[in-house]
């Protein structure tokens, strides 16, 4: 009996480190919180458009069908990273996207449109970072899964990743489709 | 070397640390077991004491009982404590200790050595703060992606105090002759030795302008352009590769690149069938192989795709003789992206010098209208420009001038039928031209394309199917094409 | 990529926080932006996490500033702010977490553990303490302990 009593604290000690040291072999990202806005509303913000010959973004504009709202910047290096994938959504026309381009100079967002393609259908500026706050934002990139009813369904922190997209996001999409009809 | 020495030492420190309890216990026992010794002494005075007490009778009989179980009980307790109180004997406690001490050194070292080969990584180099920004980090590792065999240029101008005067001496002569295509290609592979990999975009363009054909130029700046994006591959990159492709199907380093643009874009299945092709045709002791193979396995690993399956068909899928095939012939067949990259070139070359180029060509070409040459060139600038409605003109002109020149002709009708237009914008004028084409060289892989095309919109699927079944069976294995013809013969219908 | 951008977040937080709060950001009412200032001290930077916004010279903890100054001066409780904050962020907004059943563990656990330790320290004295107070009424040794006791006697003797 004692003896066990001499291990207690030997058997604290590991539950406490394996409750520390687990997310970090699974490499979970301590800094990925969940949104608190899930389920809820997409905050409706009339976005002035970027580009002349697309529109920008309306309360209204984000309802009617499932898409894919991503916070982006020309100064943001991971933004980089993740544009090639949302450049194959776009062709592949697995989902709309709508982009809101954060705290950016217009005429820098546009070069680096021009530069790296642009796969948005409809584009906001985001001047001074005030919707982005409402969103929840931390910082871009950012990527918001909004379905037909305009509700906020999956927030994904960071550059998109192929195991996202295609564990989680367009599994996502698919559902809300099929469960919208 | 010096890490392992370090990380030796810390262990060892550890297990005397660890030790140290262990094996001082030992001589703590020793004094402890005298300490224990006198206290049973003690113990035992008392009990003659009391004897003598109850003799003299200071004590009655039932206190002397009370106080001697009281003096004995507490023997035994001493007792007890002495031999840890499990009464394990003396040598069951060595033998004890041994085990924990030959634990300790063994198992703490061994563990340790484990969890790093599993964890740590000992070949990665060191990150000092000087380097620890975005651009350094990317940039660097889109150098070691490099699958050419191009000796590592030393970073920055500052290593190299001759390149500075070089280049400044180099866009003085530009200056003054703008037109000296070798010098910009000079200049610009100046620009990525110093880093300056916009500038060598820039300056790849106005050579390219020059000598669009130059081969070696488009790879050239699609490796400048994937480095000015830090390590992306941007679509305008994709595009120069995908010429580079078509005209040289074996070329490396353009199928790296257009791998990594695929793998970028979180596409792992394309990103392999890219590599391991690439892979496949590698002599064994290419420079790039170690990298190719690498970059395979990362992302088989990442996305669970068995590479070594994959393997195995490109293996079945090539004849045995022609491991290595860099001699197979290429296969030049037209598809959107040649199209593609043909009729738009890159956008950066808006610049006064090639404006006033241009319009000193065009004010002479009205006077000599029949100057082929002049308007082939003529053609390619207005194209580099964005000027397409004057640069099919010019086109236009060439073709007029040299009726029987495939390529000419092939140009006019890229310039008719531009990339990204909808099948309903095949004019008259182009089927005219596609028949022209065709009669002048009846195998052209593009003519056979484009008489697929107008025959599919005019809504003869039966001789748009024979034309593209002819152009799927000139085309290799391998050619990127392949599958968007094949789409398109099956979208046909039966 | 991402290694990257975390450390340059690293970097950005580690930034002498000194003057973190601009003076174009400040209120010209001292009292209000007293109150700014003691508000913006619960209030987290969501982008180095381990600091408050008024200690923190990152992009979002400005905004955040800013934005909190703005509905004081609209004449927002701070209650009322720190709801608003809660509602796009979160309980992680706030450095210090409200007790609800969510947070119980947090708020209470060390109580918890300490209270255990106390427990476990005087349940090991009152024993300690019991063995001793077993002389009030002595019971007789059994034969085991006489004969252990008879040995050990005979081991002294030998020694000594």
């Amino acid at each position: 009996m004692s003896r066990v009593l001499y291990l207690l604290p030997l058997l604290i000690f590991a539950v406490i480190a394996g409750y520390f040291t687990i997310p970090i072999l699974t490499k979970k990202d301590p800094r990925l919180l969940p949104s608190v806005l899930i389920d809820k509303p997409a905050p409706g913000h009339d976005l002035p458009a970027l580009l002349q010959d697309k529109p920008g973004l309306g309360p209204e504009d984000l309802k009617g069908e499932v898409k894919l709202v991503n916070f982006f910047a020309s100064w943001c290096g991971p933004c980089r990273a993740e544009h090639p994938i949302l450049m194959r959504l776009a062709a592949e026309g697995a989902v709309p996207l709508v982009g809101i381009n954060y705290k950016d100079r217009p005429e820098a967002a546009i070069g680096w449109l021009r530069e790296l393609g642009d796969p948005f259908g409809r584009i906001g500026v985001d001047a001074d970072g005030r919707a982005a706050i409402d969103w929840g934002v931390y910082g871009v990139p950012e990527t918001y899964l909004v379905d037909a009813a305009g509700h906020i369904r999956h927030r994904h922190v960071g550059p998109l990743t192929g195991k996202a997209l295609n564990d989680t996001i367009l599994p996502m999409v698919e559902q809300l489709r099929a469960g919208k009809g | 070397m010096v890490f392992w020495v370090v990380a030796g030492v810390l262990t060892f420190g550890t297990i005397l640390l660890l030790l140290w309890p262990v094996l001082s216990a030992g001589g703590e026992d020793a004094a402890e077991r005298e300490a224990g010794d006198e206290a049973l002494a003690v113990y035992r005075d008392q009990l003659s004491e009391l004897e003598r007490d109850l003799e003299a009778g200071r004590l009655g009989e039932e206190e002397f009982e009370a106080a001697r179980v009281e003096v004995q009980r507490r023997m035994l307790a001493a007792s007890a404590e002495q031999g840890r109180g499990d009464g394990a004997s003396p040598a069951t406690i060595r033998k004890r200790r041994l085990a924990a001490a030959v634990l300790v050194i063994f198992l703490l070292p061994a563990g340790a050595l484990l969890t790093y080969v599993g964890v740590g990584r000992p070949g990665l180099p060191d990150l000092p703060l000087a380097k620890r920004t975005d651009g350094a980090g990317t940039t660097r590792m889109a150098q070691q992606s490099q699958p050419s065999a191009q000796p590592q240029q030393p970073a920055g101008a500052a290593a190299q105090p001759g390149v500075a005067e070089m280049v400044a001496g180099l866009e003085e002569k530009l200056k003054a002759n703008p037109e000296d295509a070798d010098g910009w290609a000079l200049l610009a592979r100046s620009y990525m030795v110093t880093e300056r990999y916009r500038e060598a975009v820039t300056a790849y363009g106005r050579a390219l302008a020059m000598v669009p054909d130059n081969i070696q130029l488009v790879a050239a700046r699609g490796e400048a352009l994937v480095l000015a994006a830090d390590g992306m591959v941007p679509p305008a990159a994709v595009e120069d590769f995908r010429k580079v492709n078509m005209a040289q199907p074996q070329e490396p380093r353009s199928r790296y690149y257009l791998g990594l643009a695929r793998s970028q874009a979180a596409d792992p299945v394309g990103a392999l069938k890219w590599w391991i092709a690439l892979e496949a045709d590698s002599p064994a002791d290419a420079p790039w192989r170690a990298l190719v193979t690498q970059r395979i396995e990362e992302v088989g690993a990442e996305a669970g795709i068995d590479v070594a399956a994959l393997r195995a068909a490109e293996r079945a899928n090539r004849p045995a003789s022609a491991a290595p095939q860099i001699s197979r012939a290429p296969v030049p067949g037209p598809t959107e992206e040649d199209v593609k990259a043909a009729g738009e070139m890159s956008a950066e070359d808006r610049s006064a010098m090639i404006q006033s180029m241009v319009d000193r060509l065009a004010t002479r070409l009205e006077q000599e209208p029949d100057d082929l040459d002049g308007w082939v060139r003529l053609a390619r600038a207005y194209g580099v420009l964005g000027r397409t409605g004057e640069a099919l003109k010019a086109h236009a002109n060439a073709a007029r001038l040299a009726p029987d020149d495939l390529q000419i002709q092939l140009d006019y009708a890229r310039a008719l039928f531009p990339p990204g237009t909808p099948e309903s914008g095949i004019t008259d004028e182009f089927a005219a031209l596609v028949d022209h084409i065709r009669q002048i060289a009846p195998d052209s892989p593009d003519g056979l394309f484009y008489g697929g095309l107008v025959a599919a919109t005019r809504g003869d699927a039966a001789t748009a199917k024979e034309l593209w079944g002819a152009l799927l069976e000139r085309m290799g294995p391998n050619a990127p094409a392949r599958g968007m013809l094949e789409r398109r013969i099956e979208a046909l219908g039966g | 990529m991402i290694r990257h951008s975390i450390l340059g977040l690293v970097l950005i937080c580690l930034t002498l926080p000194v003057l973190a709060v601009e003076p174009a950001e400040m209120l010209k009412d001292p009292a209000l932006e007293a109150r700014a200032r003691e508000l913006s001290k619960e209030v987290r930077c969501l982008v180095c996490q381990n600091q408050s916004i008024d200690d923190s010279n990152a992009g979002l903890a400005k905004d955040l500033r800013v934005l909190l100054r703005e509905r004081l001066v609209a004449g927002d409780s701070d209650a009322e702010i720190k709801e608003f904050l809660v509602e796009r962020y979160g309980d992680f907004v706030l450095l210090k977490p409200p007790v609800k059943a969510s947070t119980y563990v947090l708020w209470y656990g060390p109580l918890a553990v300490g209270v255990l330790g106390a427990i476990g320290v005087a349940v090991f004295l009152l024993r300690r303490r019991g063995g001793k107070a077993e002389d009030v009424a002595p019971a007789p040794l059994s034969d085991e302990e006489q004969r252990r006791i008879a040995a050990l006697l005979d081991e002294q003797d030998r020694k000594a």
